[in-house]
């Protein structure tokens, strides 16, 4: 077929919605209708595979499927359907996947409205020059308000939206008019296949056969099997060995890829660190001049040590990390030993939902029982001997007296809410060191606030705050600004005395004192009493904050041992030994597993 | 004598008037006629056991339940007679019979201490009314003097007592009553324990209505009671036991000296020739056997296991530090050198859990209440 002709046959797009609108469910019922997986064959979800995906119902990694669909003008059109991860914390991920389409799909909830990630994905994909279509969703049910909700797009995003389809993917309601529109609205790819090969990867993945599959979008040019490839970002070369796509039913070969085409390349490559997202892959003997532009690699935001609650198991969290990273080249970790928790390792997260992804991940598909400690920052600091260092530990967070200047990263925080809940929010705002940008009425039911704030405050339990303010009506998008100096110090926790390496974290001054008291009493509720009297003390440097004290245990005994009914004793004897041989030793203080991660837990209620 | 085996005897009765709402003892209602039957089939086997165990020196001997005295003295001298008819019963043996107040009459007592038992054990639990009432229990504080005078008549000089603190709302003023009311009493020898609410008995299902002591609480009780009874001359011997000198029971202390006994009768245990077992608690079982021939003993035989040093070395550990004699050096070696021992426990010497003894150690009052946690640490302790 003749490039023009077979470039006008092609729907590149893809779905986008605030967390929870039905994205998934609409892939599944585009997926039934265009006949490329039967309903029988069906799984839920088709398109998110990991288990942990299915169940929380957001897509971590981004999949293309391509699907055939016989539109009413006659003509048989190829859509590839490139899903996208819905959450801020993968926002350059869906950025990436963006751009390897023409258009996208903009779900709805009929009864939610324009949420923060609604808008945030709708003004992605509009700086990415997507053609942009509504699609209003779950019109079934009862408090579905389908005008109110077409005004919200029109007013707050900006887009026309009064004959956008309005539909309800769970019971399969108006599915038809979405595919036709693909067809009428979504522009078809352009590309010159003559020219030097020029692709985009949006996703790549491990499989333990294949090595790295790489997903690609073809900008320019063609690559078939045989081909060498260079990837432009670090230079690194390979030869192709298959060229195919995905559909629902899995790896397709095909001989080649065209320019406008998305598919994916194998190439025998072992670390899928080395096929970066955003990354320009090209031909080896003739190189494009240039790469494709907004390329940045993953950069961790938040740091956190992970340690097995079991010792032994260190080997095996090690084992698990490794094959993880295979999969998530946003993951980086590397060993770090505390003297509380052992041998672990500090680990770098997009942000808090991946570093709970990959705890949860490592616990269910690797059965492992982990001890997380408080998430971090990086930090920057200054050292009055004019150093510059980074700090992503607390423990290498320096002596007070040898810190000339602090900087903590900052974010630019977008709140919408229901009006109620604007005083709640300023105030929690203003009490995680926020400051006011602007609001702005988008309608009369939503506001939308601009904060600046510190992006530890974030990470400490802003999200759990915000939700029980606003009844979990408000929601949060955010993206890093940049360093400000501020006034920071090291909180160290001493259990009799002893620096608990692992309980150190790094807070504003301003907010040492409460913090501290509340971690020691909460240490104090955790800490079961022990023969010893345990001072729990909260430090900043040599100067102690808080104090509490655990006092020692008065009763732990049988008292009846009779009848010459000794078993029980025993038995009461090997659980005892059974629970202590989980325990940490800190000391001379023991403390379980369990108890570090609820003082770790930082789900407190002011 | 040096090369001759002794052992204890310990002889269940499953049976009371009315079963108390905190006890989890086996214990069941008994017309009669069961109670008689029970008694036969009891001796067959003191006396099958008997033939077994000839060479065995028995030294002590202890009727408990239920309430022993609940069958009658008639049934009850049958059993006395027949243990020492059929054992070597050595001369100035400890035999214990457990009751409860108002149970037997003067003229009963007297035909149990003609027959040989020479020591009452008699549960009071509280000399407040209104507590024997919430704990189930059908007698007063009457029936218990009653009892007492009744016994010493019969010629009883050994009386021990039971008492419990601990309980829902209990206050320190009602715990000194029963404290003082024991003491003008003067048993020789007095038990005390803090209520625990055990699963499948009535306190269970009523326990969160209960206002129950923390703790805390439940401690400064416990030193209370000890304080007040060794200022009124008895030794506190056993973390729940107290006696004036030479009143130890010399039974129970085979327990926790890990010596031997031979159990009889439902739920009974024993330990003897290095081996643990006890009985099911099922008195149709225990009829099968001993009453209709239709079971075998084997086939009542539970939780049977042979204890090996190390395991020994563990019970002795637990059992001895239950006494004020405490933990001798010689099994302290069993779980690490004794430098090493005593160089770990030294803040559990300065806490003043553990009193250091010429050759060996032993808890203190405060260490007492809190043994489990001192018996798991020294366990741990390796070189």
């Amino acid at each position: 077929m003749p490039g023009n002709d077979r470039l006008k046959k092609i729907r590149n797009f893809s779905i986008i919605a605030h967390i929870d609108h039905g994205k998934s469910t609409l892939a599944d019922r585009i997926l039934e209708a265009t006949q490329t997986v039967s309903k029988r064959e069906m799984e839920e979800q088709l398109l998110d595979n990991m288990d942990l995906e299915r169940e929380r119902g957001i897509t971590i990694k981004a999949r293309a499927v391509r699907l055939v669909y016989n539109a009413t003008d006659g003509n048989e059109y190829i859509f590839n359907l490139i899903d996208t991860p819905g959450h801020v914390d993968f926002n350059y991920e869906v950025s990436r996947s963006l751009n390897a389409c023409e258009g996208a799909i903009l779900i709805v909830d009929s009864t939610q409205g324009v949420e923060a990630q609604t808008l945030a994905n709708a003004y992605l994909a509009v700086d990415n020059d997507l053609e942009i279509l509504p699609v209003i969703n779950k019109i079934d049910l009862p408090s579905a308000d389908v005008e109110r909700v077409r005004n919200e797009i029109e007013d707050i995003i900006g887009i026309p939206a009064e004959d956008c389809p309005a539909v309800s993917a769970k019971v399969g309601l108006n599915i038809d008019q979405v595919l036709e529109r693909i067809v009428t609205d979504i522009p078809s790819p352009d590309g010159d296949e003559s020219a030097p090969l020029k692709a985009l990867i949006f996703d790549s993945y491990y499989d333990s056969y294949l090595g790295v599959v790489v997903n690609i979008r073809v900008i320019d040019g063609s690559v078939k099997s045989g081909d060498r490839i260079r990837l432009m970002s670090n230079g690194a070369e390979f030869d192709i060995v298959d060229v195919g796509y995905l559909d629902p039913f899995g790896l397709k070969k095909t001989d080649a890829l065209y320019a406008g085409e998305v598919g994916y390349i194998t190439a025998s490559i072992k670390n899928v660190a080395d096929t970066r997202v955003g990354d320009t892959v090209t031909s080896a003997e003739n190189p494009a001049s240039e790469a494709l532009p907004g390329f940045k690699p993953a950069l961790p935001m938040v740091y956190a040590g992970i340690y097995p609650a079991d010792g032994a198991k260190y080997g095996d969290l090690r084992d698990s990390l490794e094959k993880l990273e295979l999969n998530d080249a946003a993951l980086i970790f590397e060993p770090e030993t505390s003297s509380a928790l052992g041998f672990g390792f500090r680990c770098g997260f997009l942000g808090l939902l991946h570093m709970e992804i990959i705890e949860e991940r490592l616990e269910r598909e690797f059965n492992l029982d982990l001890i997380t400690t408080a998430p971090s920052v990086i930090y920057k600091i200054r050292k009055t001997n004019g150093e510059e260092i980074s700090i992503d530990n607390p423990t290498n967070f320096p002596p007070p007296d040898e810190i000339d200047i602090a900087y903590e990263p900052m974010v630019n925080a977008k709140i919408l809410t229901p009006p109620d809940y604007i005083g709640s929010i300023m105030e929690l705002c203003q009490d995680r060191r926020g400051i006011y940008v602007d609001m702005k009425y988008l309608d009369t039911g939503r506001a939308e606030l601009h904060y600046k704030l510190p992006l530890n405050e974030i990470v400490y339990d802003f999200f759990d705050a915000l939700k029980s303010k606003t009844k979990g009506y408000a929601s949060l998008d955010y993206e890093i600004s940049g360093y400000e100096p501020s006034k920071l110090v090291k909180l160290d926790i001493l259990l009799n005395g002893e620096v608990v390496d692992a309980l150190s974290f790094i807070v504003h001054a301003d907010k040492a004192y409460a913090r501290a008291r509340k971690l020691v009493e909460k240490l104090k509720e955790n800490i079961p009493r022990q023969l010893f009297e345990i001072p729990v003390q909260a430090a900043i440097g040599s100067k102690v904050i808080a104090r509490e004290t655990v006092k020692a245990m008065r009763k732990d005994v049988l008292a009846k041992c009779y009848g010459g009914d000794i078993t029980r004793k025993k038995k009461l004897l090997e659980k005892q030994k059974e629970g202590k041989r989980k325990m940490r030793q800190l000391g001379s203080v023991q403390v379980s597993p369990e108890a570090f991660m609820a003082v770790l837990k930082l789900d407190d209620e002011d | 004598m040096n090369n001759v085996k002794k052992a204890g005897l310990y002889i269940h009765v499953p049976f009371c008037l009315k079963k108390c709402n905190y006890c989890d003892f086996y214990s069941l209602s008994a017309d009669e006629s069961l109670r008689g039957r029970y008694t036969s089939a009891l001796i067959s086997q003191l006396r099958e056991k008997a033939t077994l165990y000839k060479e065995r020196i028995i030294d002590t001997v202890y009727i408990g339940g239920g309430t022993p005295t609940f069958l009658g003295s008639g049934n009850l001298c049958r059993i006395v007679n027949e243990v020492y008819d059929s054992f070597n019963v050595i001369s100035g043996a400890e035999f214990t019979v457990e009751t409860n107040p108002g149970i037997s009459s003067e003229n009963e007592l007297t035909a149990l201490f003609r027959a040989g038992v020479n020591r009452l054990s008699i549960g009071l639990q509280s000399a407040n009314a209104d507590e024997l009432e919430l704990l189930g229990r059908i007698h007063t504080l009457e029936d218990y003097e009653n009892t007492l005078k009744n016994a010493r008549t019969a010629g009883f000089v050994n009386i021990s007592t039971d008492i419990m603190f601990s309980l829902p709302s209990q206050g320190k003023d009602k715990l000194e009553k029963t404290l003082d009311f024991v003491i003008s009493h003067a048993p020789k020898h007095i038990s005390a324990y803090s209520l625990k609410i055990e699963p499948g008995t009535p306190f269970y299902k009523a326990k969160d209505t209960f206002i129950l002591p923390d703790d805390d609480t439940d401690a400064d009780m416990y030193l209370l009671i000890c304080d007040r009874l060794k200022a009124a001359g008895y030794n506190h011997y056993e973390i729940s036991n107290f006696a004036r000198a030479g009143y130890e029971s010399r039974h129970n202390l085979r327990y926790w000296e890990s010596k031997e006994y031979i159990g009889f009768g439902p739920s009974a245990h024993s330990y003897i020739d290095s081996v643990r077992y006890a009985y099911s608690k099922s008195i149709t079982d225990f009829l099968a056997v001993y009453e209709s021939g239709s079971l075998n003993e084997a086939d009542i035989v539970c939780e049977r296991k042979a204890i090996d040093r190390s395991e020994s070395a563990m019970e002795k550990l637990m059992l001895s530090l239950r006494l004020s004699s405490g933990v001798k050096d010689s099994v302290l070696e069993e779980f690490a050198s004794i430098d090493v021992i005593y160089k770990k426990i030294k803040p559990l010497v300065e806490g003043g859990l553990i009193n250091i003894l010429s050759d060996g150690f032993a808890l203190t009052d405060n260490g007492m209440y809190v043994s489990n946690a001192v018996i798991g640490f020294i366990s741990e302790i390796s070189d």
